[in-house]
């Protein structure tokens, strides 16, 4: 290994420290118990104090040596926890993150000094002795960094004598009254440990492992096709039984890289505390489901989107403690974000119970800005949605810090989109609004159906199909100038894709169709194509970057044939825009 | 790094792939072109509107191809021509590589910065206006240099364009 990859192990290793650090601190002010979350806190700034030794960081493991202080003064109740204090210990680990930062990426040595300075600094005011009863040596260390923190020379000394032999004094003093935790974090230092049962991978290393796995698998798509062509029986069996090892080992890659909710939904707690704190409201954030896995290329692209929808839901939803007084609530709002597997989907949802999105007010806003105003005060569910995912929409009157520019909204749909996902949102006045939001848990191999229409070979993922049938095309029944196909279920429509497509029809005339019944969980509806082909697995490729956001698209595959292939998605081509173009066409054809 | 060598080029004069679209000539600085290829198959994208002409699978990579005759507003091949001498141009936007098919790849022709002439003042705008870097008369030949990168950006306002025109 060379520096760089342990300095890049450090990192991955600090931030996670101060991730735990943050969230820690964030703990002691809601109702966790005190004292083991002052434990853990004091275990993971050792933790950081260690590491940072071992790289040879001096002044990261200074300043974790005055944070690992105070928390054990909080620990020892000598001095009591307050929202003040709370901030300031915040604080203090966002200069430390600096601190790592620097240490990581180098930069100007003055910074490191005057950063540790201000760390001491903001750190100070809970070092002051309480009452009589500290002890002496940790009071000369408070004095030593009282007097010397404003001044940049707060170092050598109290380094020598005071990191060093301070530490291993007060460890041995700590460890003779609370054995049990310091054990614990001594031998998480020490290392190895008898059964390792856990290892740290580069995530590039399994993302290259995923596209191995994918090229394997159109490989055997190719061979199977070849062996498909020569007829040879046994060679067949053999691609068989190799093809389900690929699959096993893909299974198992894919599910080593998915990463748990959780990481991206603690980032947020001190998002929900800033925000609300500044706008002078009262929150309560929730997380459900936070051990739900998820791609992390989705889910590192989902924390903008979230960023928009939490800042939305404080600054637009939540209500004032007063105003929820007065109306009866709980003064302290609530958000919650949860997680949870559907099929193949992952949904993430952010709910508030907020005062809910004003629909007249969105109504009268969207007049300039929508043209399809169908008259009534009610707003579909994907009317709303649309409306306000329009970029430059917001009911906002002036532009705030956290919103008001009308792009939060625009924003998440993209994003959301560029994955193949969908946003739900559902708004009820005076009780909240809830936004979900459909991701796939993976990107990139999926079971398919696939279709030819015309010329070209079409994929629509498995589990939007219901049945494929063959029907006489006599048998369609019309209704207001649209084909219906008659179910078990009653009447659906019947979309003719080469018309999505914009070609001219070669099936008017023929008198057999097959027919896909695609279930979108909110609708059927009947796809007329040219052939079915069945089933197979594919292999998602991304989008070009032109082509991202079509409509009723979300992703391409090459076949084993070379050809291109795109994979179809009918909850947007039925349910969104496509059918609102055939409805808008037909009623042009009307008059 | 493009950039830089683009510099130099400029010093000593820039280095241009020259194509014919219909009856016009264009030329691209020969560091913005990543590859030349035959005609392969292109598949149209569904749904797809605005200047996309469809995808290719160059070596396993989808690639967009451009209907880059109606974003320059250049001619359209001559039907009867098509095919023999046609070639797939690709480019490196910096966002992705983008292709385009032209109807003849010429040469590649050095010609001198101070030659290289601003393009002629149009009445209205037309699209692709910001792709062009200017115009050059190279044996008789007007040959309109091009700026690839510009290109996308115009072609993605174009199909933004498209899609809420007919929104």
């Amino acid at each position: 290994m060379k520096l760089n990859d342990y300095k890049a192990l450090y990192a991955s290793e600090a931030e996670e420290i101060l991730q735990a650090l943050e969230n820690g601190v964030l703990g002691l002010e809601g109702d966790a118990d005190y004292a083991s979350c002052v434990d853990d806190l004091f275990r993971n700034a050792h933790n950081l104090k260690g590491i940072s030794g071992a790289m040879g960081y001096d002044f990261v493991v200074e300043a974790s040596h005055s944070l690992e202080n105070v928390l054990d003064r909080l620990r020892r109740e000598e001095i009591k926890i307050s929202p003040s204090k709370i901030n300031l210990l915040l604080h203090a680990i966002d200069l430390l993150r600096k601190l790592v930062q620097y240490a990581v990426d180098g930069g100007e040595k003055i910074d490191s000094e005057n950063l540790l300075g201000e760390i001491l600094v903001s750190l100070s005011p809970m070092c002051v002795k309480p009452g009589g009863d500290g002890r002496v040596r940790e009071g000369e260390d408070t004095i030593e960094n009282e007097g010397n923190c404003d001044t940049d020379e707060f170092d050598k000394e109290a380094d020598s004598e005071g990191a060093e032999g301070e530490a291993s004094k007060t460890e041995e003093q700590r460890s003779a009254e609370l054995p049990a935790p310091e054990e614990t974090a001594l031998s998480a230092g020490d290392g190895f440990s008898p059964g390792i049962t856990s290892i740290r991978i580069d995530i590039e290393r399994l993302d290259r492992l995923m596209d191995l796995v994918g090229e394997l698998m159109i490989g055997r798509i190719r061979l199977g096709g070849i062996a498909h062509e020569q007829g040879n029986k046994q060679l067949l069996n053999e691609i068989e039984s190799s093809g389900r090892l690929i699959t096993e080992i893909q299974r198992e890659v894919m599910e080593a890289r998915l990463v748990p909710v959780e990481q991206v939904f603690q980032r947020f707690k001190r998002l929900v505390r800033d925000i609300s704190s500044e706008l002078g409201k009262k929150v309560e954030l929730r997380t459900v489901g936070a051990e739900i896995g998820l791609d992390r290329t989705v889910l590192e692209s989902m924390i903008d989107p979230f960023v928009h929808l939490i800042r939305n839901a404080i600054d637009h939803g939540i209500e004032t403690p007063e105003e929820r007084e007065a109306l009866e609530k709980d003064p302290c709002g609530k958000i919650s974000l949860s997680a949870r597997r559907e099929r193949n989907f992952v949904i993430l949802e952010i709910a508030d119970d907020g005062q809910g999105i004003d629909l007249a007010q969105v109504k009268k806003k969207s007049s300039p800005i929508d043209i399809t105003e169908s008259g009534d005060t009610d707003l579909s569910e994907e009317e709303l949605c649309r409306i306000l995912a329009t970029p430059g929409f917001s009911t906002s009157r002036t532009i705030g810090r956290y919103s008001g520019r009308g792009m939060g909204m625009n924003i998440v749909k993209k994003v959301v989109d560029s994955f193949g996902g969908s946003m739900r949102l559902q708004s009820e006045p005076g009780n909240g609004t809830v936004v979900s939001l459909q991701l796939p848990v993976n990107l990139s191999i999926i079971k398919a159906l696939l279709f030819r229409v015309r010329n070209d070979i079409h994929a629509l993922p498995i589990e939007y199909v219901r049945e494929t049938t063959r029907m006489e095309m006599a048998s369609l029944r019309s209704y207001r100038g649209h084909k219906m196909l008659e179910t078990k279920e009653g009447f659906i429509p019947v979309v003719k894709p080469w018309e999505v497509l914009g070609l001219p029809s070669d099936q008017e005339d023929i008198r057999y169709v097959k027919v896909i019944i695609v279930d979108t969980g909110e609708g059927s509806v009947g796809l007329l194509v040219n052939r079915i082909i069945g089933q197979q697995e594919i292999v998602i490729k991304g989008l070009p970057e032109l082509l991202r956001g079509i409509n009723g698209i979300s992703g391409a595959t090459i076949l084993g044939s070379g050809k291109i292939s795109f994979i179809w998605d009918p909850r947007v081509l039925f349910q969104g825009r496509c059918l609102d173009e055939f409805n808008k066409e037909a009623v042009v054809l009307e008059n | 790094m493009g950039e830089e060598r683009a510099k130099d080029k400029r010093n000593i004069g820039i280095q241009l792939v020259t194509f014919r679209l219909g009856s016009e000539y264009y030329g691209t600085p020969v560091w913005m072109v990543r590859e030349i290829i035959r005609p392969i198959e292109v598949f149209q994208v569904p749904g797809m509107r605005g200047p996309v002409e469809g995808v290719i699978n160059l070596r396993g990579v989808i690639i967009p191809v451009l209907k880059i005759h109606a974003v320059l507003g250049a001619p359209c091949s001559d039907s009867s021509e098509v095919g023999k001498k046609q070639r797939i141009v690709i480019l490196d936007s910096g966002d992705g590589e983008f292709g385009f098919m032209v109807d003849d790849v010429m040469e590649v022709v050095r010609v001198a910065s101070e030659d290289v002439k601003p393009p002629p003042e149009m009445g209205a705008t037309p699209s692709g206006q910001d792709a062009i870097l200017g115009i050059v008369q190279l044996s008789g030949r007007l040959i309109i240099c091009i700026d690839p990168r510009q290109l996308v950006t115009g072609c993605m306002d174009l199909g933004e364009l498209t899609e809420s025109c007919t929104e």
